[in-house]
């Protein structure tokens, strides 16, 4: 095709001018020279999908866990206060008593500032919600380039390039072989937008193979994350059924080990849809790695009905959670 | 097991102890103690989950961080690398065709000077011309001799100057200092004179004297016109003095009636880019020479350096040395390689624009013609300098050597259409 087009880009439009004929061949050839692959859409689709699920579970769940954690952090503050246990900068801040019940902390911990402001997630909730959002970011941008999305704007790119080159070729050749250029330039469209998703697919192939250890990681730490997310979800829970309102009251106590129970579910859900999302993600690896066949385009199919039916359970559940009341 | 679980799992063990102790107990007392002694592990508990949060959240800091370096590295247009190198070259080569144009540079345009008592010069005592702006008179009038050693006897008009002869104008032309080898003679210069203006009379031997002065015998004017009509406008005559006062009403007509030749937009656009690309060198070295106008430096630079800040606004030489051309061995001061900025101030001071407060448009125009020289007004030609790519210019101009050709045309965009076109804009052109 290379061969077919040349003589027309050249010859017609008698480009006179031998550093525009150089600098076009170029983008020609830099057009066509890229390796030859079929993108893995399903592989990614259910990658993607994966992460929805994923989405779809932590942020309810991050939102309990900024107040939770913003709630901790401000009582923790409290009883430093109180028992002058201070540290470094905040050191000699103490409780203000006001009578016997109430007071203040004399002072101001700038360390304390994220769990009593109202802006934004408090340190951890935030360090969760941000991991959870650039895997959406990931995923996004692989499923960019796998459907080709972005084919439109990389053809508008060259086509404004060649705008560009056919002005330079105005200036230097007359309006004549511009003319013939532009021409030329809107006959190779579809050309460009193939090389575009050939391109596109090396982009995929390098995203994800140099990406991979690095998500994997990331997963696994969101997963190791999930005791203390837990912990600290049940923290007031715990005190709850501790106290001796609860401890003098089975029904006092029932209303919170339900809940430490439902947030149990929660977080377990959590952790397995992280796992759905890793095994996804290891079929993208996969079929960069392998030649796809049959049976895992069936794996694909199967673990994306999966991740619906996980996504409904997971509603499920967190309605439950909602109806036990909030903290 | 980690430190935290391990805590968390001794201080549960603990109020289990308690729990089951206050179960067992009746006294309210005990119950109270264990209640306060409950509420103090669970107080621990919080300092422990507290710490082990963010200890897990700084994992996921650390992964996260390690992820986005790659997922940030992402190339979402599939031709960026060859697209931005592309338009780099591109934009060189488009730089280097229109720098082809601006960087036409248009020489010097010798000027008039008076010799008031001179006889007229003969034809075989015709001398070169002498550099344009070496030559500019003071901004007050015209020169009453000439520099570069040509001394006012030989110095003549090309005003009736035979076309093609390249010789000394005769005896007829008044004895201003005509370019070297005139071409041609001003066949389109004036035809009528201007009520008020001096005229000139046809005898020869007569010299070029500033506005409101007497015509003498020895010194009559060329003669000037009342009404001109050049590119369908009617405009005031083109004068041929160079004095401010006399061409100031000259200059601002003008300006108002030009417009850009519509072959030549795309490239005035270009210009009127770069000048807002490099307005702030331009305006620093403005801020040196009290406040000169940031746009009056960059049309200079655009009409000397064709835009290119590796040589000497003097006269386009490059900044490695000191010029080479007139006016040679500039900047005095100095070891090069000079700043271009340095070397602006130089060139900029040594015209005096760091005195002028005057910077109205027509003073202005006025400066920038002296600055390539009044030669254009002798030849009865609207000046390239000023008003090159309008509807007011259409050819004629002084070559390398000297000689006017009536018939070359100017391919640099003149100074008043770049000041036209930033004004049209809306630009602030003082610094």
């Amino acid at each position: 095709m290379r061969f077919m087009y040349r003589p027309s880009l050249f010859n017609k439009n008698r480009l006179a001018w031998g550093v525009t004929r150089r600098t076009y061949a170029w983008l020609v050839v830099a057009l066509l020279s890229t390796g030859c692959s079929v993108a893995p859409v399903e592989e990614t689709r259910s990658f993607s999908k994966a992460f929805a699920a994923v989405d779809g579970a932590s942020q309810p769940l991050l939102d309990d866990l900024a107040l939770a954690e913003r709630r901790q952090g401000r009582e923790n503050a409290e009883i430093r206060a109180k028992k002058d246990t201070y540290q470094g900068a905040c050191k000699g801040i103490i409780w203000a008593k006001v009578d016997a019940t109430s007071g203040y902390i004399e002072g101001f911990c700038v360390e304390d500032a994220p769990y009593f402001s109202e802006l934004g997630d408090p340190p951890a909730t935030q360090a969760f919600r941000h991991g959870v959002r650039l895997i959406g970011d990931y995923s996004e941008v692989l499923l960019v380039l796998a459907e080709g999305r972005n084919l439109d704007e990389a053809s508008a790119q060259v086509q404004a390039l060649g705008q560009n080159i056919a002005a330079l070729v105005s200036v230097a050749s007359g309006p004549g072989a511009a003319a013939g250029l532009t021409g030329v330039l809107g006959a190779l469209d579809p050309i460009i937008r193939d090389a575009a998703q050939r391109r596109n697919i090396d982009e995929m192939k390098r995203l994800v193979l140099s990406g991979a250890p690095l998500l994997k990681k990331l997963i696994e730490s969101l997963r190791a994350a999930a005791p203390e997310v837990f912990n600290t979800l049940i923290f007031q829970s715990v005190k709850g059924v501790t106290s001796p309102e609860a401890l003098d009251n089975k029904t006092v106590a029932k209303g919170h080990l339900d809940r430490i129970a439902a947030y149990r579910a929660a977080v377990s859900n959590y952790v397995m849809l992280l796992k759905e999302l890793e095994l996804s993600f290891d079929q993208l690896v996969m079929a960069f790695q392998l030649p796809r066949n049959a049976v895992s385009l069936a794996t694909i199919a199967e673990r994306s009905g999966r991740l619906s039916a996980n996504a409904e359970a997971w509603r499920k559940v967190y309605s439950t959670l909602r109806a036990g009341g909030s903290q | 097991m980690s430190f935290p679980n391990e805590a968390r799992g001794r201080l549960t063990e603990a109020r289990n102890v308690l729990i089951d102790r206050r179960r067992q107990t009746n006294d309210a007392k005990e119950r109270a103690a264990i209640d306060d002694a409950i509420t103090v592990l669970n107080e621990n508990l919080g300092f422990i989950n507290q710490a082990a949060l963010l200890d897990a959240a700084a994992a996921v800091v650390d992964a996260t961080n390690a992820l986005e370096v790659v997922v940030r590295s992402a190339r979402l247009g599939p031709f960026d690398l060859h697209v931005k190198a592309l338009e780099g070259v591109l934009e060189k080569i488009g730089d280097l065709l229109r720098n082809g144009e601006v960087g036409e540079h248009l020489e010097r345009a010798p000027e008039p000077v008076v010799t008031p008592t001179i006889p007229a010069p003969t034809a075989s005592s015709a001398v070169s011309a002498p550099a344009g702006r070496a030559s500019a008179p003071p901004a007050g009038g015209p020169t009453t001799a000439s520099p570069g050693g040509v001394s006012a006897s030989t110095a003549a008009s090309p005003a009736g100057g035979s076309a093609g002869s390249g010789t000394a104008p005769t005896s007829t032309r008044p004895s201003t200092v005509p370019p070297r080898n005139v071409s041609a003679p001003p066949t389109t210069g004036p035809t009528t004179v201007s009520p008020g203006s001096a005229s000139t009379p046809a005898s020869a031997g007569s010299a070029v004297v500033s506005p409101g002065s007497a015509p003498t015998p020895t010194a009559p004017k060329p003669p000037t016109i009342a009404q001109t009509v050049i590119g369908g406008v009617e405009l005031p005559p083109i004068g041929t003095t160079s004095n401010f006062t006399a061409l100031q009403s000259e200059l601002d007509a003008w300006f108002k009636a030009v417009t850009v030749r519509d072959d030549c937009k795309d490239k005035v656009e270009w210009h009127t880019k770069q000048l807002l690309k490099h307005q702030s060198r331009y305006r620093g070295v403005g801020l040196s020479l009290n406040r000169m106008p940031w746009a009056m430096i960059g049309v200079i630079h655009a009409m000397e350096c064709g835009f290119n800040f590796a040589c000497h606004l003097h006269n386009g030489d490059p900044l490695t040395n000191r010029t080479k051309h007139v006016p040679a061995g500039q900047p005095q001061m100095g070891t090069p390689p000079f700043s271009w900025e340095k070397s602006a101030v130089d060139a900029l001071t040594q015209e005096g624009f760091n005195t002028v407060t005057d910077w109205s448009i027509p003073h202005m125009l006025y400066l920038l013609e002296k600055y390539n020289g009044f030669g254009y007004r002798k030849m009865g030609k609207p000046t390239p300098y000023l008003w090159s790519f309008s509807n007011l210019y259409e050819r004629g101009k002084y070559l390398a050597d000297g000689r006017f050709d009536p018939q070359t045309i100017s391919k640099q965009c003149g100074a008043a259409i770049m000041v036209k076109a930033l004004i049209d804009r809306g630009t602030d052109l003082s610094s």
